[in-house]
């Protein structure tokens, strides 16, 4: 359960109404067709700042120059290392709509060496976890790790603000206490009560 | 050292100088922007999208500037990023709060020269920076206590969020205070 109010169907013809649009068509859609997923609706309190959200993420996570692959996989990544749940999930799930073989998605999850990965991804979703994780780490020699790769400095920008894009998400998620589109159904109390072999008294 | 060029003069780039004319005229800022924006002048498309959120998230909303701010310098002193403190005290000077509330806000645990509403912001500001994951429905309860709705205290979070980012592009891209004007 979210902290904050879901609206998932505002009224037309309002500021809410056209950011959703706008990133339902980029495939942000929760457990219910037509409807953003559960951490873009929990901002919907507050259009100004999703709208806000909404720009730093297209223009980091979204797009740019990298292959989106890379982009999710260095999400994926972040995300774990915050033992953010819900972006866990999502990002796997983008990872595997994109036909991300699984065992490279569990290197991504769950492996400090990345063993499944080519040397450059290798190389960058490490220099990720440590922009992620204490950025005053990032010394010099990293950046020459990522050069030697062959990324341009442009390159490498655009993987430190993936990353804070990731971080930025993940932060909101844990903030709010959304759960993994499409999990609100099965921890409805009739569920609940089906699983633990109680049934209600009536 | 600053790891990237900066690009002060956007020669012939006409997506970059219009960015920069509208950070100048926000106050941050002289002649070009600050050295955390001309760090990103190489990649016009993602200057765009952090001066979006810069926009959105410090320049408007519903909560007063100045705690704001308050809370940018309090996380960034939590992040020991010697580049956002300073340049955000200055912030906090510059609109006017007196001298002693800024010492206090910076050395004093108990915050005693804040009113009641700012320490219970910054405290949640503070808190959710260094670990989301640690923030509770009786931390809400607090700020609601204060008169804050939800929606506010979703900007007190997103700020929050939003210093965590700024300062590690400061650390990440090794920028050096600006220069005053």
């Amino acid at each position: 359960m979210s902290r904050f109010q879901q609206i998932k169907q505002p009224a037309e013809g309002t500021e809410l109404s056209a950011i959703y649009r706008e990133i339902v068509d980029a495939g942000w859609v929760g457990a219910e067709p037509g409807v953003p997923c559960n951490v873009v609706t929990a901002f919907s309190e507050r259009p100004d700042i999703l709208r806000a959200m909404w720009a730093f993420t297209k223009g980091t996570l979204m797009s740019g120059v990298l292959p989106p692959t890379v982009k999710e996989m260095i999400a994926m990544t972040v995300a774990v290392q915050n033992d953010c749940r819900y972006c866990s999930v999502a990002h796997t799930n983008a990872l595997e709509a994109m036909g991300v073989p699984t065992r490279v998605i569990e290197s991504c999850a769950g492996d400090p060496e990345f063993a499944e990965l080519p040397p450059t991804q290798r190389s960058l979703l490490k220099f990720a976890l440590k922009a992620a994780n204490d950025p005053k780490s990032v010394n010099d020699a990293d950046f020459q790790s990522l050069r030697e790769c062959g990324l341009s400095d442009g390159e490498i920008t655009e993987v430190v603000m993936t990353v804070g894009c990731a971080s930025f998400l993940d932060f909101f998620a844990e903030i709010s206490g959304v759960k993994p589109d499409g999990e609100e159904e099965a921890s409805s109390p009739d569920v609940e009560a089906g699983r633990h072999g109680t049934v209600p008294a009536n | 050292m600053a790891r990237f060029r900066q690009i002060e003069i956007p020669e012939r780039n006409s997506r970059l100088a219009a960015l920069y004319q509208e950070i100048v005229e926000s106050g941050l800022g002289t002649d070009h922007p600050i050295n955390w924006f001309t760090s990103q002048g190489e990649r016009p498309d993602i200057l765009e999208a952090t001066w979006q959120l810069t926009k959105g998230l410090l320049f408007s909303g519903q909560l007063p500037p100045t705690v704001k701010q308050m809370i940018v310098v309090k996380v960034s002193m939590q992040n020991r990023c010697h580049y956002c403190r300073v340049l955000h005290t200055t912030a906090l000077e510059a609109m006017g709060v007196p001298a002693e509330v800024i010492d206090n806000l910076t050395t004093d645990v108990n915050l005693e020269k804040l009113t009641p509403p700012q320490r219970a912001i910054v405290r949640f500001g503070v808190k959710t920076a260094q670990d989301p994951r640690s923030v509770t429905d009786d931390d809400f309860e607090t700020l609601r206590g204060h008169g804050f709705d939800d929606g506010e205290i979703m900007e007190v979070a997103m700020v929050a969020a939003f210093s965590n980012f700024i300062n590690s592009w400061a650390d990440v891209s090794g920028v050096e205070v600006d220069a005053g004007p």
